[in-house]
């Protein structure tokens, strides 16, 4: 646990240390200030535009800032050869892989808690009344996403460069969030040999939608079973894919 | 024996042809406990296969690599390593680098390790720099810290693959100074070089290597004795003021030269056996395995 501690807390000076990282971040709470005011040009759907479009940008911000940033957290301890100095000491590579998933999933959750009180503040500024458990369920489902985004950015990363990782995890973070809709759309396809493909793929592939709360301040929809059910399937999917980066990890030489 | 190797046998394929090249064939040596042996072989000899191969970095195909006889059971913990080129974490201070490599291989309290790196940092001549980010250091700064990285933990055993590439003759001429004092330390020292008079200043055993296989294993004198040819003997011949040499291949030889210059009534000056470098020894060791 030492070791998976001092890794992650020295990713996490990395990631802090990181310039692109704020340009990024500016970047986004100008995205999410200007979503919210943008609601304001509805005529009489103020506040669910305003949420819809904040939040939507907070979750594609968090996204972007997980598959960007975190497709490069390994890869780029290989390709500058800092991993060398680091797998001579007395830890796994086990240990090593999970010291990164903490320490970039610890930045990601300050970030969480950071777009949650801007969003929060400016929503008061604008003079709307919400309830606050509402986005603090919107914004544990974003994260609950983020680790299994993290978790599959890291098992393409031990095998792929910072390039392909990125790409492999926007191909899984798409259909991750459309499985659902092909599914519904190929059910009542003639072509029986073409929706027996999408079933399997819609049960092999996770559902990304099942973290997708973002019409709970509007509707109250989520429950406690819904709730349950996304803690456990990110929890596995997380721990299959670590387990899968491990397993290739170990084999790998670092030339 | 601090560390002993067996049949090491290491395969690279191709990543676009799938193709195998084998780069380490049976590979087999040993290092001894308290010694400065040096790791030597041209460009592309396989060192640092072999370095990377013993310290797990790369998976053997075969082979088996035994370090301290297996006393401890994760020997990892008493071995300190410096790669070949010194690319660190650029966005740590010189501080908290030492620190972060202490933390991993240390049993200590932070402040303990903080401790230890600030002194270290002291006796490497960088403590001035010890709060400016990595990437402002020099090359030589970067491979005076890289070194401190691999000590920090007070290891029994230290391998470092070219560690005065690259450096101005000062920079070397400090880690010359700092690994004669680890050597004087007692502390086993395994290192790979391309400069050969540095490592005939530092070693007493050596190792070489050439296309993945061992030419020569054993005591510094023992190599640079193997360069000499027999004896060289130096005379004056009779009414000549000009030294001559004549070489003999072995005793009996030189007895046969000594006898004729004492036959000549010439006047003899030497009898020596020359002096060969350990560059001049290795470019003929090389001919040699080349010839055979």
């Amino acid at each position: 646990m030492k070791n998976i501690f001092i890794i992650s807390q020295n990713t996490f000076r990395e990631l802090l240390r990181n310039r692109v990282l704020y340009a990024l971040l500016f970047f986004a709470a100008f995205l999410i200030i200007l979503m919210i005011v943008l609601g304001q040009l509805s005529f009489t759907e103020q506040f669910r535009l305003s949420v819809s479009l904040g939040l939507a940008s907070i979750h594609m911000c968090m996204a972007a800032l997980t598959i960007f940033i975190g497709g490069s957290i390994v890869y780029r301890e290989i390709d500058k050869l800092t991993i060398l100095t680091v797998l001579v000491r007395p830890l796994s590579r086990a240990q090593f892989l999970m010291g990164k998933y903490i320490g970039f999933l610890q930045l990601m959750f300050v970030f969480a808690l950071g777009f949650f009180t801007l969003f929060s503040l400016s929503l008061s500024f604008m003079g709307f009344n919400y309830n606050l458990i509402d986005f603090a369920i919107v914004f544990f489902g974003m994260c609950l996403e983020v680790m299994v985004l993290l978790a599959v950015t890291i098992l393409f990363s031990t095998f792929s460069a910072s390039f392909l990782t990125i790409i492999f995890t926007l191909c899984f973070f798409f259909i991750g969030h459309w499985s659902e809709s092909l599914y519904e759309l190929i059910k009542g396809s003639y072509d029986p040999g073409y929706s027996e493909v999408i079933k399997l793929a819609h049960i092999l592939l996770p559902n990304l939608e099942v973290f997708n709360w973002r019409l709970q301040p509007m509707e109250s929809f989520v429950t406690a079973a819904s709730f349950g059910k996304a803690v456990v399937l990110s929890l596995l999917w997380t721990a299959c894919c670590m387990q899968g980066a491990t397993l290739i990890f170990r084999k790998r030489d670092f030339a | 024996m601090a560390l002993e190797v067996h049949n090491l046998c290491k395969t690279f394929r191709d990543k676009l042809t799938m193709q195998k090249r084998q780069v380490l064939f049976d590979v087999s040596f040993e290092v001894q406990t308290g010694s400065i042996t040096g790791f030597l072989g041209s460009n592309g000899a396989g060192k640092t296969t072999t370095m990377k191969s013993l310290l797990g970095l790369l998976q053997k195909d075969s082979g088996d690599v035994t370090f301290f006889k297996n006393q401890y059971p994760d020997f990892r913990q008493h071995i300190g390593y410096m790669p070949e080129r010194p690319y660190f974490y650029e966005y740590l201070t010189g501080l908290e680098f030492l620190v972060f490599y202490g933390q991993l291989s240390l049993r200590e309290s932070r402040a303990q390790i903080r401790l230890r790196a600030v002194q270290l940092l002291d006796k490497i001549g960088l403590s001035h720099a010890k709060d400016k980010l990595l990437r402002s250091y020099s090359k030589g700064m970067l491979q005076r810290i890289g070194l401190a990285q691999a000590i920090i933990h007070d290891p029994k055993f230290i391998i470092l693959d070219e560690p005065m590439s690259g450096l101005d003759p000062d920079g070397r001429a400090q880690i010359i100074e700092l690994i004669k004092e680890l050597g004087q330390k007692g502390i086993t020292l395994f290192f790979s070089s391309h400069l050969l008079d540095d490592v005939e200043k530092l070693c007493d055993r050596l190792v070489i290597i050439d296309k993945g296989r061992i030419l020569f294993e054993g005591t510094k004198q023992t190599f640079m004795k193997s360069g000499t040819s027999g004896y060289e003997v130096s005379f004056l011949a009779k009414n000549q003021l000009q030294p001559q040499k004549v070489s003999a291949p072995d005793l009996a030889a030189v007895q046969n030269v000594l006898q004729r210059l004492q036959q000549e009534a010439a006047v003899l000056i030497s009898v020596h056996e020359p002096r060969v470098t350990l560059e001049e020894a290795f470019a003929q060791l090389k001919r040699e395995k080349s010839l055979s």
